[in-house]
């Protein structure tokens, strides 16, 4: 019975130690993030019938558990993509506001403040020629503001096809590391399930999946459906940039699907998002905003006069078909059905003659036109199209100027006509990239036109007017969208629904990442190491292995007093 | 509560909180440095949209200031030279009236003649005044007013500045109208009386008086105008001046921060943040190991 009785106490001696092991294990793992408590589970030995009675054999470690809420760590993944989601669209719009949404006191609103008081100053000296050079050099600011804008947008776009090819080589890495981790899970292998655990929530910094587990614990992973690992089989994500956009390709064993759609969350589904959908969004604006104001300015500014006139006109648009019917030509504005008048002078300045056309888009080519010109202006011009664009010269001694319709001295609207072919324009261009002020104005500043009427240099109705476009309430076309604003109101609400998109993904980025906290809070209050608990659990396993070597003491005490028995 | 405190969630939420408040110290912090509390447009999204629409406004009241004040120089000039032309036109009565008398002879009426044609180029110089190497009298044409034959070469033309939204006010006066139309005007009437006064043609002299009271009051009746329209420049620039304090009133509730309101929240955040630091370091320093030694 004495033997048993040592049985016993080598059992608690082991069983102790293994204690004192896991808890070593657990002390050395208080820092790591991903580790889960472990605990030793202890149970008795089943007892043996012995003559006296039923004894029990000891104790024995039945297993040692991992302590963890497997619903808490999938409730854990689903918040970390949720928090990485918001985190990079926070960040990529905070860059997108100060890239655009610049405070009142700077950038687009600034520059069109003086812009337009630039016309206002040309309105009071009509004739000056300071006033034109500072009007030119103002405009030249606001456009390549503009355009550099566009440039900055352009390698946004760049960036975050780049950071998404970035984030897919991390995924497939861990989609690899998860196949290659389901061949080695076992029950009791605790640290793995520590590792996969932290691989699935990696993975979901990324992208928002969907996780099925199987009695030995491996994992499948899915993203709206579709398997990217099952069992030792992994996918291999692929992006490319479309037409369409940004696009993810699951490529599998030669076979390659479209799985764009099913990517959410995380940071691949905010990149996604951002360049697929607000991206697309805010350089539509920024074009349309550049496109109403080169139309608009170009309009006024075509069929009027500066104090100087033209001997030669090249249009600064090209049609791509000149034969077709204006309308179908490929001009980037559309041109309007209008009539439009050329004014004609000698030498001496004055006028001779004021041509009248009339234009029918859906009817006359580009090359018609030309005849048109050639034949209504005879004796005093000539019109020919070359390469795509149309070029009116004026016969030696006669110089020649714009006009719109007047009656009884009131000047009527522009007819859109001119400013269509890109003739007398003061922006070229067509959006925020292509915008740029007509390079023949800064050779000669004489050919601003700040006179609504012919032979009227004194004249500030033009500048008048392209100054009044600052509180008009103009058309903006965009993807599918029409609207009226003016240009001011157009670029503050562009800023404020970019300062609002911001603003929510801050916020919710702060609701994800407290959820996210309070998650982890919870985790850890359940696998984490308390260092009380484990000094405790320490203290009172070298107390329990000190009486059971305190027990071996006893039992060989007692055998040599048997022994000892003569 | 929890159950269980564990060593990495005592790290954990010290740390969030930490940065938690870090964030809205500089926040704070970057408010008071600057003076605005709309640095970015998410930082009040609509604050900003209306900043850009009130500063635009702004930026707008100071160029119709700047047109008023040009509009303002540009009527004082007219003034003065009408100021100038009033006292030709006197002088040219003047001599009108005493040339008419029975007093009067050939002899004094050649010399007056003389001083006629004197005064008559005086009055072309008038006309053809520039302001800002600008014709004053000459319409919308950008040629000189009047030929030396005294023929006007302008046009009908009115000059007008934007004072405000939509409104526009005229500031030139066309040559016909300060000098009388056509063949009747002073240039070429100034050259008839010196002829008269020449070729002793006393009636026609006497008659002179009156034409030259009507040219008077034409010159007065151009005062008046460019009163008006001094008055109407006036009135649209108080209105401005007002206008101006008000939407800075209103740019300045939207962008500008409360600089006291924004210390004291970043004192008391700052206390708070002094007290997660203390309190952390407390947390790590009482162990239960620090006992069992």
């Amino acid at each position: 019975m004495f033997i048993w009785a040592l049985e016993v106490a080598k059992s608690a001696l082991f069983a102790q130690q293994a204690a004192i092991y896991v808890t070593a294990h657990n002390i050395a793992n208080v820092n790591t993030p991903e580790y889960s408590r472990q605990q030793v589970v202890l149970s008795t030995l089943g007892p043996v019938n012995l003559p006296v009675a039923y004894l029990g054999r000891g104790v024995w470690v039945e297993e040692v558990r991992r302590i963890y809420d497997r619903f808490l760590a999938l409730q854990i993944h689903y918040q970390q993509s949720e928090k990485s989601f918001w985190e990079t669209y926070r960040t990529k719009l905070s860059y997108l506001e100060a890239v655009l949404g610049t405070s009142e006191e700077e950038g687009i609103p600034k520059l069109l403040s003086d812009f337009f008081n630039a016309w206002q100053d040309l309105s009071l000296n009509p004739t000056g020629y300071a006033e034109r050079t500072a009007l030119l050099a103002i405009s030249e600011n606001l456009s390549e503001f503009i355009r550099y804008r566009a440039q900055q947008l352009l390698s946004v776009k760049a960036d975050l096809s780049k950071e998404a090819e970035a984030s897919l080589r991390d995924v497939n890495r861990i989609l690899l590391e998860l196949a290659e981790l389901n061949g080695q899970l076992r029950t009791g292998r605790n640290d793995l399930f520590d590792k996969r655990d932290a691989l699935l929530r990696e993975l979901a910094q990324y992208l928002d999946f969907t996780v099925l587990e199987d009695r030995l614990g491996r994992v499948s992973v899915l993203v709206g459906g579709i398997a990217l690992v099952e069992g030792l089989k992994a996918s291999r994500l692929q992006v490319e940039d479309t037409a369409q956009g940004l696009e993810v390709f699951l490529v599998d064993s030669g076979t390659k699907f479209r799985v764009t759609s099913f990517v959410k969350g995380g940071k691949l589904g905010a990149l996604l998002e951002l360049r697929n959908r607000f991206w697309e969004d805010l350089k539509g604006e920024l074009d349309a905003f550049a496109r109403t104001l080169i139309w608009e300015v170009n309009r006024l500014h075509s069929e009027a006069e500066g104090t100087r006139r033209y001997s030669f006109i090249e249009g600064a648009y090209k049609a791509a078909d000149p034969e077709a019917p204006l309308s179908q030509a490929g001009l980037p504005f559309e041109v309007p059905r209008g009539t439009f008048y050329i004014n004609v002078y000698d030498q001496n300045g004055e006028a001779v003659a004021r041509l009248v056309f009339d234009l029918d888009p859906e009817v006359q080519s580009l090359m018609d036109l030309a005849e048109t010109l050639n034949q209504g202006g005879a004796g005093y011009l000539n019109a020919e199209v070359r390469d795509g664009r149309l070029r009116i010269s004026a016969q030696e001694g006669f110089t020649f100027g714009f006009a719109r319709g007047a009656e009884a001295g009131e000047v009527r609207p522009p007819s859109g006509v001119v400013s269509a072919l890109g003739l007398n324009c003061f922006f070229f261009g067509w959006d925020a990239s292509t915008l740029s002020v007509n390079p023949t104005l800064h050779l000669m500043p004489e050919l601003l036109s700040q006179s609504a009427m012919p032979a009227s240099p004194s004249d500030n109705t033009n500048a008048l007017l392209i100054s009044g476009l600052e509180n008009q309430k103009v058309w903006f076309k965009g993807e599918g969208k029409a609207l009226q604003a003016t240009l001011r109101e157009y670029f503050s609400a562009m800023v404020g629904s970019l300062g609002l998109e911001s603003k929510q993904a801050m916020d919710r980025f702060e609701t994800a990442e407290g959820l996210l906290q309070s998650l982890e809070t919870r985790r850890q209050e359940i696998s984490g190491v308390s260092m009380e608990e484990e000094v405790i659990n320490l203290t009172r396993l070298q107390r329990s292995y000190e009486a059971a070597s305190r027990v071996v003491k006893v039992v060989d005490e007692l055998l040599e007093t048997l022994l000892s028995l003569r | 509560m929890f159950a269980r405190v564990t060593e990495l969630m005592k790290l954990s939420v010290s740390l969030f909180h930490l940065s938690r408040n870090g964030r809205r110290i500089w926040k704070l912090q970057e408010m008071v440095a600057s003076g605005r509390k709309v640095l970015r447009p998410s930082d009040d999204p609509l604050g900003a949209m209306s900043a850009i629409r009130l500063k635009g406004q702004l930026e707008q009241f100071e160029q119709y200031k700047r047109n008023i004040e040009f509009g303002l120089r540009w009527l004082n000039y007219t003034e003065a030279i009408l100021d100038n032309l009033e006292e030709l036109i006197a002088k040219a009565k003047e001599i009108a009236v005493s040339q008419a008398s029975d007093t009067a002879n050939l002899d004094t009426r050649r010399a007056s003649a003389a001083y006629i044609r004197g005064l008559r180029e005086a009055v072309l110089q008038l006309a053809n005044s520039t302001y800002e190497g600008r014709p004053v009298f000459s319409g919308l044409s950008g040629k000189e007013a009047y030929s030396s034959e005294g023929v006007y070469q302008g046009d009908q033309g009115g000059f007008k500045i934007a004072v405000a939204e939509g409104v526009l006010v005229q500031v030139n006066l066309t040559g016909p109208r300060v000098f009388g139309e056509g063949q009747e005007n002073l240039i070429q009437y100034l050259d008839r009386l010196a002829q008269a006064l020449e070729t002793d043609q006393r009636e026609l002299v006497a008659q002179g008086i009156d034409h030259l009271e009507g040219f008077l009051n034409r010159v007065i009746e151009a005062r008046s105008q460019l009163g008006s329209w001094y008055a109407q420049l006036e009135a649209y620039r108080n209105i401005l001046e007002q206008r101006s304090i008000k939407v800075t009133e209103g740019l300045s509730e939207v962008v500008d921060c409360d600089i006291a309101q924004a210390i004291t929240e970043l004192s008391s955040r700052q206390l708070a943040y002094e007290a997660t630091l203390l309190s952390t370091k407390r947390l790590f320093e009482e162990t239960l190991i620090s006992f069992l030694r």
